[in-house]
């Protein structure tokens, strides 16, 4: 005969491992930065640097010299022109930037403009000396307002701290062309 | 032992035999129609240019396909596939036919070309990385054998397949390649 009570334990148990198994949080959801949000205008603090997000163009196409040739790059979206500062704060290093669209979507530094003029993909970062960059996205235009700029140690940045900056007013229109210069 | 109480002892056991004869009969039907779906080899459908396909990183739609004359003098002549490509993940892609890369494999008289250089149409250079909802024209370039004779050719497209919880850590991965669409086409430009 199995009495009521067996037949409670059971069922509680099995309830409760049902809980711990649903709100469990997944690999992917564990593995990952320490983030800080910062509001516009305002100096995030990192681990090992400290940055603000200064300023921001959009522009159509951009324009730019690289290994002596003239580049112009265009796009379907839009460029997002961001202006960094940033000085590291244990020893000389890089930063690493993607855009969180407003669709949650992460967008890398865009390839095409690899080795502009003080480019962040180029940059390094000396401790004690605040240093200014620039960051090129390219991004469908829906995603840039609510987004923000996420700036990272490395190219690893899980268990690193990761800094969330909102960006500063962005510009109504468009620039039909941005020309990066030294 | 009494005749009632033997009845009764028949008829349960009756009941728990015939449970466990269809419970048995169930997971074995189960079984056979995985052996079943596994065994026979499923040939991807055949698709006209044009068709958009899922790739699981990306979405391609093959757009034409032509012979181009050789780059430099002694060089052989170049297949090129147009293409639009689509990225499906959340992620700005560099590896945008999976990894290790998959690129749709060019079959010619039953053998696979080696794997195509990808160029952006946009800028005329190697396509480093695909952006999510940046739709992209790309052109796939094969170099054809010495010895090749244009006519019909086959491409085969594969998807790799995701899977968000994995069984060893819990972690979304990138699985195996499975073929998910060919298509046959004579390149245009061939005599």
């Amino acid at each position: 005969m199995i009495r009521p009570a067996n037949i409670a334990i059971v069922l509680v148990g099995g309830a409760l491992l049902g809980v711990m198994m649903q709100t469990a949080p997944d690999y992917n959801s564990v593995v990952q930065p320490f983030r800080s949000h910062l509001a516009t205008g305002e100096t995030g603090e990192a681990r090992s640097f400290r940055a603000r997000f200064t300023g921001a163009r959009l522009a159509e196409r951009i324009a730019f010299r690289r290994f002596g040739r003239d580049l112009v790059r265009d796009t379907d979206g839009v460029f997002l022109i961001a202006e960094i500062e940033a000085e590291a704060t244990v020893a000389s290093q890089q930063i690493g930037a993607t855009w969180r669209g407003a669709s949650g979507r992460d967008y890398a530094l865009s390839r095409r403009a690899q080795g502009i003029p003080t480019g962040l993909d180029s940059r390094w970062f000396q401790p004690g000396l605040t240093d200014r960059a620039i960051a090129v996205f390219e991004l469908p235009e829906d995603e840039i307002a609510g987004g923000e700029m996420v700036l990272t140690n490395s190219f690893n940045a899980v268990f690193d701290s990761a800094l969330h900056l909102a960006p500063p007013p962005l510009p109504a229109d468009k620039l039909p062309l941005v020309r990066i210069d030294p | 032992m009494t005749g009632k109480q033997r009845t009764s002892l028949l008829q349960h056991l009756k009941g728990r035999l015939a449970a466990s004869v269809g419970v048995m009969a169930a997971i074995l039907f189960g079984l056979w129609l995985k052996v079943e779906d596994a065994r026979v080899p499923k040939d991807p459908p055949q698709i006209a240019p044009g068709q958009p396909i899922d790739l699981g990183w990306v979405e391609i739609t093959p757009l034409s396909l032509s012979l181009a004359p050789p780059e430099r003098e002694g060089k052989p002549k170049r297949l090129l596939l147009q293409a639009r490509l689509l990225n499906l993940t959340g992620d700005t892609e560099s590896s945008v036919f999976g990894f290790p890369p998959h690129p749709p494999e060019l079959t010619v008289g039953g053998a696979p070309l080696p794997e195509p250089d990808i160029i952006l149409d946009r800028d005329g250079e190697p396509l480093a990385q695909l952006h999510p909802r940046l739709a992209e024209r790309i052109t796939l370039v094969w170099q054809t054998p010495p010895d090749w004779r244009p006519g019909p050719v086959s491409l085969t497209f594969h998807r790799q397949t995701f899977k968000l919880r994995d069984n060893l850590y819990g972690k979304s991965s990138w699985l195996l390649f499975q073929p998910a669409a060919r298509m046959s086409i004579t390149p245009a430009g061939a005599p």
